[in-house]
This record gives C-alpha cells, sequence and structure tokens, in this order.
C-alpha cells in the first residue's frame, strides 16, 4: 500500500508544529523520518496513523492490502505499549480479539507470530518479566498479527541499549526483506535511518518543514558489505551535517512540550 | 598487546590511605526478626499482666489480658458475641458493599465523561471530608432508627474513597495504551473493560483499604449512638456498667475484624494483580 501525505499546518494551540509536508511512501519501501528532537516526527507519524488530526492536511493511501489484513496502519511505539496485566500471548491476541475471526484462526494467528519473533519460550510471561528487546519483540508481533500494509514505527528502538538494538534492526531488516511491508519509521539515529531506508527524509527543527530527501540506492541487505562501507559513510556525513546546525539551534530552544 | 594491566603490586601500599566505607542507603540491611517480634509483644503482655496480678492498676481502670481473654470466652460461651459479631457484619458487608458499588459506577462515570466530571468533582470533593457518622441523625429522621438508616450511612462512608479513588486511578492509566488500543481499533467497550478497569485496579483496591476502615470506625460509632445489638452497642454498654474486662473484649474483636478485611484484600490483591 501506499501514502500520500500532504500536511500543509499542523498547530499545537498556537504553536506551529509541522508545516508544508509533503511525502509520498511507496508501495514496499521504507521511509525514514529524521531530524532533531521536538522537530514533530512523532507528531508526523501521529497524524499518518489517524492518532492525531492535522489541523490542515490529508493523509490517503493507494493500493491493495495484505491477505487477511485487519489494522492497514499498524504502529510499532517507543514505549512498546503493553498492557503490564496480560501475558505475552495475550497482549498479542488482545488487538484480534475485536474482529470476528474463528478461535483456530486467531490462535493459529498468535501462534504464528510468537513462532515468529522467538518469543515460544515467552508465551505466558508478563511483560516486567521481560527485557527491552523481548518487550519490542512482542511489540512487533502485535503489529504482525493483524497483517499490516503499513507498519508506523516511532523510534521503535530507541528506548533499547546499543547491543540490542542493533540485534533488532538487523532482525527487523531479515522480517522485511521477506515480507516487504511498506514502513515509515522516525527515529533520531542517522545509523539506524541508513540502515534500514530507502529514502531518508530529513526534518528541520519546529516547525517541521522537509528539508532534504536522500534516497539510499544500496540495497538493505548489502549495506554491511565493506565494499558499500565508503559511501554510507560518505550519507551518514552528509546526513549529519543536515541536521546538525538544526539539532544545535532546537536544543537551545526553550523546550514547549 | 598489553599482557597485564597496569595495576601496582600490593606490597606499594606505602603513603596511601584506605577509602572507607561510606554507606548503602537506608534500605535495612539486615533480614527481619520474626522472633524478635513476638518477644516484645510477649513482654508488653506479660508487663502487663503482671502490673495487673500485683494491682498496681485496678481491674476497672485496665483489666489484665488473661481478664480480657475469659471475658471473651465467657461471651463466647454465651452466645452473645455471635449475636453481636453477626449484627456488625451484616450492617458493614450490606452497607460496604452498596456504598463501593455505588463508588465504582459514579467513579468511572466520572473518569470518562465530562460532563459526569463537572457536575460530581466539586460535589464529591465538598462533601469527602464531612464525617458521615455526623449525618446519621438526619438519616434517622429520614429512614427511621432501624437498619436502613445505620447501613445507608455505612453505605456513604465507603461511597466517598471509592469514588474518588476509582476516578483519580483510571484518570491516570496512560494515555499511550489508550492510543495504543486505538490504533488498533479496538471499540471503546473493550478498551474500558480491558484497559481502563484493570489499569486502576491497584488504585481501586488501595481505595478498599480506606473505604473498610472508615466503614468499620463509623459502624462503631453508628452502633455506640442507637443500636441494641452490635460490637459497638456492646462496646458502649460494657463502659456504662464499668466492665472494663468485657468493653476491652469487644475492642479485640474489633482489632480482629479490621485485620481479617485488611487480609481479605489483601489476598484480592493477590489474586487481581499477578502481574505486579
Amino acid at each position: 500500500m501506499e501514502l500520500i501525505i500532504d500536511v500543509r499546518n499542523h498547530f499545537y494551540g498556537t504553536l506551529l508544529a509541522l508545516s508544508g509536508i509533503q511525502l509520498t511512501v511507496s508501495s514496499g519501501g521504507v521511509v525514514a523520518i529524521i531530524g532533531p528532537s521536538g522537530c514533530g516526527k512523532s507528531t508526523l507519524l501521529g497524524i499518518v496513523g489517524g492518532l492525531l488530526k492535522p489541523t490542515d492536511g490529508l493523509v490517503s493511501s493507494r493500493g491493495t492490502v495484505p491477505d487477511g489484513c485487519l489494522n492497514p496502519l499498524t504502529y510499532v511505539f517507543q514505549d512498546f505499549s503493553l498492557l503490564p496485566w496480560m501475558t505475552v500471548s495475550q497482549n498479542i491476541s488482545f488487538v484480534l480479539d475485536h474482529h470476528s475471526l474463528s478461535t483456530v484462526e486467531q490462535q493459529r494467528r498468535v501462534a504464528d507470530v510468537i513462532k515468529q519473533m522467538d518469543l515460544s519460550d515467552f508465551a505466558h510471561a508478563f511483560p516486567r518479566q521481560l527485557s527491552g528487546g523481548m518487550r519490542q519483540r512482542v511489540g512487533i508481533a502485535r503489529a504482525l498479527v493483524v497483517r499490516p500494509a503499513v507498519l508506523l514505527m516511532d523510534e521503535p528502538f530507541s528506548a533499547l541499549d546499543a547491543q540490542t538494538r542493533d540485534l533488532m534492526i538487523q532482525d527487523f531488516l531479515d522480517l522485511w526483506v521477506r515480507e516487504r511491508i511498506t514502513t515509515l519509521y522516525v527515529t533520531h539515529n542517522i545509523d539506524e535511518a541508513v540502515r534500514l531506508a530507502d529514502q531518508v527524509v530529513v526534518l528541520s527543527r519546529r516547525p517541521g518543514r522537509i528539508k532534504a530527501v536522500v534516497p539510499i540506492e544500496i540495497p538493505q541487505q548489502r549495506r554491511q558489505e565493506i565494499e558499500f562501507a565508503p559511501n554510507l559513510s560518505r550519507l551518514r556525513d552528509e546526513l549529519w551535517s543536515l541536521i546538525r546546525d538544526e539539532a544545535i539551534t532546537a536544543n537551545r530552544e526553550f523546550a514547549h512540550d | 598487546m598489553i599482557d597485564a594491566p597496569y595495576v601496582a603490586p600490593v606490597s606499594s601500599l606505602a603513603g596511601s590511605s584506605p577509602i572507607p566505607f561510606r554507606g548503602a542507603g537506608f534500605l535495612p540491611a539486615d533480614s527481619p526478626k520474626p522472633m524478635l517480634s513476638w518477644i516484645a509483644t510477649m513482654l508488653v503482655l506479660c508487663i502487663w499482666q503482671i502490673a495487673s496480678l500485683l494491682g498496681w492498676v485496678s481491674p476497672t481502670f485496665l483489666p489484665g489480658p488473661i481478664a480480657i481473654l475469659s471475658a471473651l470466652g465467657d461471651l463466647a460461651i454465651s452466645g452473645k458475641l455471635w449475636t453481636d459479631v453477626s449484627a456488625s457484619l451484616v450492617r458493614i458487608l450490606v452497607g460496604w458493599s452498596l456504598g463501593t458499588l455505588a463508588g465504582l459506577i459514579i467513579g468511572i462515570s466520572l473518569a470518562l465523561f465530562a460532563v459526569a466530571r463537572s457536575i460530581g468533582v466539586p460535589l464529591i470533593s465538598a462533601l469527602f471530608p464531612v464525617p458521615k457518622i455526623a449525618l446519621l441523625p438526619l438519616f434517622i429522621i429520614w429512614l427511621g432508627i432501624g437498619e436502613g438508616s445505620k447501613i445507608f450511612t455505612l453505605a456513604l462512608a465507603a461511597f466517598f474513597p471509592t469514588a474518588i479513588s476509582t476516578y483519580t486511578s483510571i484518570d491516570s492509566v496512560p494515555r499511550n495504551t489508550i492510543r495504543m488500543a486505538q490504533s488498533f481499533g479496538v471499540p471503546i467497550k473493550s478498551i474500558i473493560a480491558r484497559v481502563l478497569i484493570p489499569g486502576a485496579l491497584p488504585g481501586i483496591f488501595s481505595g478498599m483499604r480506606i473505604s473498610t476502615a472508615l466503614t468499620l470506625i463509623v459502624l462503631v460509632a453508628a452502633e455506640m449512638i442507637g443500636a441494641n445489638e452490635g460490637i459497638g452497642a456492646f462496646v458502649i454498654l460494657s463502659g456504662t456498667l464499668m466492665r472494663s474486662d468485657q468493653l476491652l473484649a469487644g475492642v479485640v474483636v474489633l482489632s480482629i475484624l479490621g485485620l481479617l478485611i485488611g487480609t481479605g484484600i489483601s489476598a484480592l490483591d493477590r489474586a487481581f494483580l499477578k502481574w505486579r
């Protein structure tokens, strides 16, 4: 599924948060949105998934959804947003319960994603018993169980330590290579963006505007290879120089949140 | 590659001074000592008993523990204990349940509906601090001296803490979890039943601890004002007759009742809040 994003203006009270965001996320692609903190990245993602109403703007979708898709636009949250009183498998089936799936079909779907995300040993554990990485695996499993057309990932790995994050990114990449789910990925981490995205959208500090769109032509599976290292390194430098000044200025402004 | 880390051999401590241990926080470092608790309790009881045996305090002023126990035994044998305890239990059970039920319903409405909140919160905030027992005479005028007025007062005592704790704890369920449920299209009814209420349950249970303690106080006071049966009535009657041993036996029963209620809520806590 393809997304056409056109957010002309979005205000928080009297404060202009986003302006002139026109963006197409093509089917099967990964678009990363980076920018300094407070630039409205997460706000934009909230608007795209229908959790925030844009002051002036419209987000549309085009194309088909996968077989058995129950929730075309599906989030993976930074804080995982698991329900602490439900076990891993209850957290996952929670998002299916209101759909009229047969018990067998529902159980099969839950079992499938639990297996896919390597959670089999933890199906009956409560979230507090899991590490951060395992919690986000549950978050991703919950997103996959509805067979989404688009994944909206809001800094999904930024609450994890560096090693765990690295492993999770690799796992997510393997998953994406298999399934090619259209993904909109918000992050403040340039490395993450450069490993995952076909296109990196750089937002300016508030009000967030599109400052640059940087395509990355190297296929994701091959980005760890040594021959591409110089290219990717140059890309990282380019992206860093694009947000550096914005980040410095943004850092010195008063926080409004 | 460096083979050995750069640490000086231990022989060269000359001229250095050891870094002292400065503490590890104020948390109790030692394991709890249950024996000590028992010994201390027994010691207090023994001193009390000896003081009353030696006649240091008159039995009317403060009877010894054995006298209180035997008074309790007599009451149990004569059957007087059971009539009073059962009368009190019925009142507190019915009153507390009604008040709690109403408190839950009102608390949930306050949390969910802006209109209910605008009307209800100032009203409840204004009435919460009123000692409910002060209204018993009014309820006696309304409902008569029988069970109705007492149960209504008890229900009112349980209602306010429950309504307030339900409302505030639903209100403090993280907004993110609600957004998560909405982002998956979960219908509002399921969000209430499976996100808001379970998330508020710990707070609701702590509200119940307060409401049971309050109803116990109001129960005794109400029974002292106008009842023939009940532990409160028994205590005040014993006082009038200068039977301090019976009076204190009644107090022991009340303290056991309070402990049982507390244990019951802890059991509920454990059963429903396994995930914590």
